[in-house]
């Protein structure tokens, strides 16, 4: 009751303060804005927890309500004003999933990790694929296409339906204090599904982007490019890694503030990088940020000795994080684009879910995991968000002619993933017995 | 990125700056106090500002003003949290006679001529002239306590009261500064000419509703993840409410940290006080650094307001600690010149030209910062060594 108390109250201070004349003082409007967010996040969360229901729920339910569809407190501008938040969360939260990657614990689970991943990739993105041809109808944008442009655009979304959200499998496992061998699975598939589905992206890009031109011939040559992304990134986050994990040993002090600096550092130059190469020597050279700093927390966990400070150290300032990240997410969710593609999100959401559900039961089999693993795994891996919106952007950049019709029905799903993901991950790691919550 | 980058820099420096700075080192006195208040920062912004390097210009900085209001934001709510009535009723009623009538006597004597400075030789209208002079008295009314701190150790027994009472005062007379600049940013012409009573009526009464926020938050036991959201948050919504309407954020949230002070929870209060206090040290370097980042030094007539302000300020708390010493009995012993011992700068001072210059920004609020700054980096090369000979009884 108190709770539900101070939220109307936060509600009716935001209210009354943004109908009053604005005052000069700038950046007043991100700062109120984050407060709020933080508190509410906060009270809300802690609603849903009573209700069993996953925190992040109540974080992404807040940020809907201050957005700019419902409440309004958030207009779109304001969303992507705080924008570099998100990018700070996401690459701390990468930071994180790499530190939580242990080489030790991951040995065991290693075959089924590879098996599900494979078993994943292939019929999730099959399965999508061969829905996108079949409802073609429910896209009016792609009726002038060929048959080969249509596959085109069904291998694009079929590659987005795998990408996964360790940022929301990392906040409910800390949530959940889930420890184990399905939690080590869930995790360490999501992580590498995240850096995989990178690769397939850029694989059928390049495919749309040959197709789309009548002339063009299948082009490879962007896997040489691709391969040297990675090298450079893993380098680059192995470097930081061991910076780390020195700072660790050595000064120790202020460690979470300093974890932080290095995500929005490395977010901001691994863009900046791009940026400058493209535009001065016309060069193409993209640094996955998430890539470096899952590097860089894999590292300080695997090679070196301060892997638990570490890992303390984000945990200590990964709340506020979490709150910021998730309720941005939920005001960024746009209802708009689920209120005119419900359909077919509806259509691609359950069909995603349930080959999920099929490739995560057959991957357990093949690999050996006990029945009652392999009957709730699918339910780990519903999750999706940042990066299939980053990679969905994209599209939009090399189509614009298209892109933003893609873009809103790639959005509506994520929508929908975004908001039972997380309910049925807690429910799967509290059935498989490895969270410390109450069911 | 460039912002990226620059602040990046500017968190490392404070990050690591907090590890050093703030200790006593095997300097002349001034200089150590210099370094005891974190001046150097103030300094490293003006080189990494546009009078130098350019690398945190006007842009970069306007950008990073909501870390400059989540600064003063925490800073009055660190502030407040200090005010346990509890506590403070032990303190002498005498004590905080002496503070308040020597803050008041000071503000006084600096507004004064400072009014009729910014009035006769600027084109200024009445009020905002005004405005100008009042920020600049509640700068000078706040006493530094590193200056005192500095001499501590090696005071003769019977001076301890003295010092007593001087550490008193110096942990005192921020609130009177606070609370002055506070009421001046309620006034009508920072926000449309509306009646200024209003707004202090609702400086007050945010304070009050985000204080009993907070307090309701904490009133269930929090890990220590969940303390730290709830006062940033809390810190954010205060301020950024205070500075969304125009008002001032080191008010709001010291009534926010006077409220949590008295009504929350024991363990809630210490666990916020707690958070804050791991915070203060990387946010007040931060806070120099983007001060001195965005310093606009002046021309030569800044050097003469300069000098009106040293004038004016010392000579207030003189008058201030004369006067006060004047009404107690004369067996409590206390030194006619006990405003020698108060001429020291405190940070309180920046944070509130800092929140002038968030509010209302002009050629005037430069010039009040110039002001406060060259006034204090002065003041703290003097006050240790006038304290010292007022507690050695060598006036």
């Amino acid at each position: 009751m108190r709770q539900i108390g101070v939220f109307l109250v936060l509600c009716f201070l935001m209210s009354w303060a943004t109908s009053l004349p604005k005052g000069d003082a700038l950046g007043a409007h991100i700062t109120l804005v984050a407060g709020l967010l933080l508190l509410s996040g906060h009270v809300i969360g802690h609603l849903m927890a009573g209700f069993r229901l996953p925190r992040i729920t109540g974080y992404l339910c807040v940020g809907l309500l201050m957005g700019p569809y419902i409440l309004g407190f958030m207009t779109v501008e304001t969303v992507e004003e705080l924008g570099f938040l998100n990018e700070l969360a996401v690459t701390f939260i990468a930071l994180a999933a790499g530190g939580e990657l242990r080489v030790a614990e991951l040995r065991d689970r290693m075959r089924t990790i590879m098996v599900v991943i494979v078993s994943l990739t292939i019929v999730v993105s099959g399965t999508v694929t061969l829905t996108v041809v079949l409802a073609q109808f429910l896209l009016p944008f792609t009726a002038s296409f060929s048959g080969i442009q249509v596959l085109s655009v069904a291998v694009l979304f079929g590659t987005l339906a795998v990408a996964r959200s360790p940022s929301s499998a990392i906040a409910v496992i800390n949530e959940c204090k889930a420890r184990g061998p399905f939690t080590e699975a869930a995790l360490g598939v999501t992580v590498v599904m995240d850096v995989l589905v990178i690769l397939m992206f850029a694989a059928a890009i390049s495919f749309c982007e040959n197709v789309m031109v009548p002339s063009g011939s299948l082009d490879f040559s962007f896997l040489g490019a691709l391969g040297f992304e990675i090298i450079l990134g893993i380098t680059a986050g192995w470097i930081i890694g061991r910076g780390l994990a020195f700072y660790t040993d050595r000064v120790h002090a202020n460690l979470s503030l300093l974890l932080l600096g290095t995500a929005l550092l490395v977010t901001s130059l691994s863009h900046g990088l791009s940026d400058y190469l493209k535009d001065t020597h016309d060069l193409v050279l993209r640094l996955e940020p998430l890539l470096i700093c899952v590097t860089a927390g894999f590292t300080v966990q695997n090679h070196s000795e301060q892997g638990e400070k570490f890992i303390g150290a984000v945990n200590a300032v990964s709340l506020p994080v979490y709150v910021l990240f998730f309720t941005l997410a939920g005001a960024g969710l746009n209802l708009n684009a689920l209120q005119q593609t419900w359909g077919i999100a509806l259509l691609l959401a359950a069909v995603r879910a349930t080959a999920i559900f099929f490739a995560a039961y057959a991957g357990g089999r093949l690999s050996g995991d006990p029945p009652h693993f392999n009957r709730i795994a699918g339910m780990a891996y519903l999750t999706q968000a940042g990066v299939s919106l980053g990679l969905a952007m994209e599209v939009v950049r090399r189509f614009p002619e298209w892109g933003e019709a893609f873009v809103t029905v790639v959005v509506a799903v994520i929508a929908i993933n975004q908001m039972v993901g997380p309910i049925a991950m807690r429910k799967a790691l509290i059935k498989s017995g490895e969270a410390q919550v109450a069911a | 990125m460039k912002l990226v980058v620059v602040a990046a820099l500017v968190a490392v420096i404070a990050l690591l700056g907090s590890r050093i700075s703030f200790t006593r080192i095997k300097l002349p006195l001034g200089l150590a106090n210099l370094h005891l208040i974190g001046t150097e920062y103030v300094l490293v912004g003006l080189f990494l500002g546009s009078t130098f390097l350019n690398l945190l210009d006007t842009p970069t900085l306007e950008a990073l003003f909501p870390i400059l209001g989540l600064g003063l934001s925490w800073i009055g709510m660190l502030f407040g949290v200090q005010f346990e009535l509890r506590r403070l009723t032990h303190i002498p009623v005498t004590v905080i006679a002496i503070t308040l009538l020597q803050a008041i006597v000071t503000m006084t004597a600096v507004a004064l001529p400072f009014y009729f400075l910014f009035e006769s030789l600027f084109d200024y209208q009445t009020e905002i002239a005004l405005i100008g002079a009042l920020s600049l008295a509640a700068a000078a009314s706040d006493t530094g306590q590193s200056g005192i701190a500095l001499i501590a150790r090696n005071v003769p027994t019977r001076a301890r009261p003295t010092l007593r009472l001087l550490q008193n005062i110096s942990h005192m007379d921020g609130l009177v500064g606070v609370i002055a600049f506070g009421l001046i940013s309620c006034a009508g012409s920072l926000h449309n000419e509306s009646p200024a009573y209003i707004w202090i009526g609702v400086s007050l009464g945010l304070g009050l509703a985000v204080g009993l926020l907070i307090a309701a938050l904490t009133a269930t036991r929090l890990n220590n993840e969940e303390m730290l959201l709830v006062v940033i948050g809390g810190v954010a919504f205060g301020g950024g409410l205070a500075l969304y309407l125009n008002l001032s954020p080191l008010l709001v949230n010291l009534i926010a940290g006077v409220v949590v002070a008295n009504v929350g929870r024991a363990r809630a209060r210490s666990g916020i006080r707690e958070v804050l206090l791991t915070g203060e040290r990387s946010i007040y370097i931060l806070f120099l650094i983007l001060v001195g980042a965005g310093w606009q030094i002046g021309s030569f007539w800044t050097v003469l307001f300069v000098l009106v302000y040293l004038v004016s300020r010392s000579l207030g708390k003189l008058l201030g600690g004369y006067f006060s010493v004047s009404m107690l009995p004369p067996e409590s012993g206390f030194p006619r010149l006990l405003g020698m011992g108060l001429l020291s700068h405190g940070g309180i001072a920046i944070a509130i030209v800092v929140n002038l210059h968030q509010i209302h920004r002009s050629e005037l609020t430069d010039l009040v910062i110039s002001i406060v700054l060259i006034g204090m980096l002065a003041s703290q090369l003097v006050s240790p060594m006038l304290t010292r000979r007022l507690l050695e009884g060598k006036p």
